[in-house]
């Protein structure tokens, strides 16, 4: 097995190296490292008392405490979860935790554990025989789920290394992962709402749902997606869809479209990624939403050579072949794919559905979408 | 003449059949499907486990075309959801469903079913792959939301 890479500073302390030893050794053969990994937060913890932060919020309607050990990456994991926060004044239980922390900026190095590792993918990807705790590591990050505790542990090579896809989406693959353990399988959509009715814009990548959300956003609706979505059903027909990110991440083409946000995206980090970052909560505060009722489909498709965005109904057929392949495909468990399928058959057999095909004009999209909100819900 | 029957491949395709049209996804390749009218009729028909004669007579009657006709056609369609790896072939005499089979009234004209196959999936799969074979638990809780 292929050694996994440290922190640069973290290689460096001799009583680290030694930490790293022992920690290693401590993880029982099936927990995918996950004990060596805990005993190594636990030390960041103790050892830098002034560096860790912890703070609460509401992932899918459940209560979550997230502690750092690192203040410059609490200060970035923090970002794209900000709408989410959660005031807590009264010890909870907590339904996730997450603990993770900045190996350069403590010196407390990752423990050494084998891994699997797939030769073409960005993640690799390992699990106890028992499916109970996975491991994720991606790019300078490594994650383990315990999936019976509900916490993640992870820690980060350093802050100043988090890729630009874990700065818009921290923890992305483990909390997929919960996400679908707690029956709220995640869709590859946007959502916007409007007086609480939610638009849920579902397609490929490319299709649009980024444009049509942030123009919706710019216009006055509650902004709560542009890419994933935890769905959830709340009863006969009935289907809500959870924010899981504030973040949005625009190719060239779009932060050129949207003028006006591209003064707040940040750029990619790294060379091969042309992708900027775009925080929503630090330019719209007030019009972000965690969750809400959907009641209508659109199926966005863009149309270069037309100016103005227009409407119609579309066929649930149509529907379930734009949702369901990337959505599925990204729920990250395989053997509960089939029931995420069923629970995608059932949203759109429930809602109005239509196409939505999109102008080059972005001020023509939200009149249009409000237009067919009042026609989905009259 | 041997009449054959078949199953979907469950283990690892999801389907539905809704408004008139099959769509079909392969879980395992990330390849997907869609059936035209014809083609979704003959799928659910194979879902419920009716021979190949069943179909083809079923089909034959309800768009008055020659059974023979059909039949080719249906085969045709057979191997290559059998070269897609969505259905696979089962012994039995009897259907496994309790419905009646009858086809309700047409009035689009015959055309032969035909496979649309999308394939833009199978490549982010290869990118990205899941998780296989992770278990359900005494952690997952999704059954009690479903």
């Amino acid at each position: 097995m292929p050694s996994a890479p440290t922190g640069g500073q973290a290689e460096r302390g001799h009583g680290v190296a030694q930490l790293a030893s022992h920690v290693a050794q401590s993880g029982s053969p099936g927990d995918c490292g996950d004990g060596a990994m805990r005993e190594a937060f636990e030390h960041a913890l103790r050892e830098h008392p002034k560096d860790r932060s912890e703070l609460w919020y509401t992932f899918a309607g459940r209560p979550v405490r997230l502690r750092v050990v690192g203040r410059e990456l609490a200060a970035l994991v923090q970002r794209p979860f900000s709408h989410l926060r959660l005031p807590v004044r009264e010890p909870v239980q907590p339904d996730l935790c997450v603990d993770i922390w900045d190996q350069a900026a403590t010196g407390v190095a990752r423990p050494d554990v084998s891994r699997v590792h797939h030769a073409a993918a960005p993640v690799s990807i390992d699990a106890s025989p028992d499916g109970r705790v996975v491991s994720f590591e991606r790019e300078a990050t490594r994650l383990s789920f315990d999936r019976a505790e509900r916490r993640i542990v992870g820690c980060v090579a350093g802050a100043d290394r988090l890729s630009q896809l874990d700065r818009g989406r921290p923890f992305r693959d483990p909390l997929l992962l919960w996400h679908q353990d707690r029956g709220v399988e995640t869709v590859h959509a946007a959502l916007v709402a409007r007086d609480g009715h939610g638009i849920l814009f579902g397609g490929a990548g490319g299709a649009g749902k980024t444009s049509t959300a942030l123009a919706c956003l710019q216009s006055g609706f509650t902004y709560l997606s542009d890419d994933y979505v935890g769905l959830e059903t709340a009863g006969p027909q009935q289907f809500i869809g959870h924010s899981l990110f504030c973040s949005a991440h625009l190719e060239p083409h779009q932060a050129a479209k949207f003028r006006s946000l591209r003064a707040h995206a940040q750029a990619p980090n790294v060379p091969q990624d042309d992708k900027s970052l775009l925080i929503l909560s630090e330019v719209f505060p007030d019009r972000l939403g965690c969750q809400a009722q959907v009641r209508v489909l659109a199926l966005p498709r863009i149309h270069k050579e037309t100016r103005h965005t227009t409407y119609r109904v579309a066929s649930k057929a149509e529907a379930l072949l734009s949702l369901a392949p990337s959505s599925l495909l990204m729920q990250p468990a395989s053997a509960q794919r089939q029931r995420g399928f069923e629970k995608l058959v059932a949203m759109v057999e429930s809602v109005p559905v239509y196409r939505l095909d999109l102008g080059n004009d972005l001020g023509s999209i939200p009149s249009c979408v409000e237009s067919l909100l009042h026609e989905a819900i009259r | 003449m041997s009449d054959p029957r078949w199953a979907l491949n469950e283990s690892e395709v999801a389907a539905k059949v809704i408004d008139g049209e099959a769509i079909i996804l392969n879980l395992a390749s990330g390849m997907y499907y869609s059936l035209d009218r014809v083609g979704a009729i003959v799928w659910e028909m194979m879902a419920e486990g009716r021979s190949a004669e069943e179909i083809a007579q079923r089909v034959a009657t309800a768009y008055d075309m020659p059974r023979e006709q059909v039949r080719r056609d249906l085969l045709g369609l057979v191997s290559e959801l059998l070269d897609e790896q969505l259905i696979t072939e089962v012994s039995g005499d009897k259907p496994r469903s309790e419905s009646s089979g009858e086809i309700a009234a047409v009035s689009e004209p015959y055309h032969a079913p035909q496979l649309n196959k999308y394939s833009d999936m199978a490549d982010l799969l290869a990118l990205d792959p899941p998780m296989p074979g992770l278990m359900d638990g005494p952690w997952n809780q999704a059954s009690e939301h479903a």
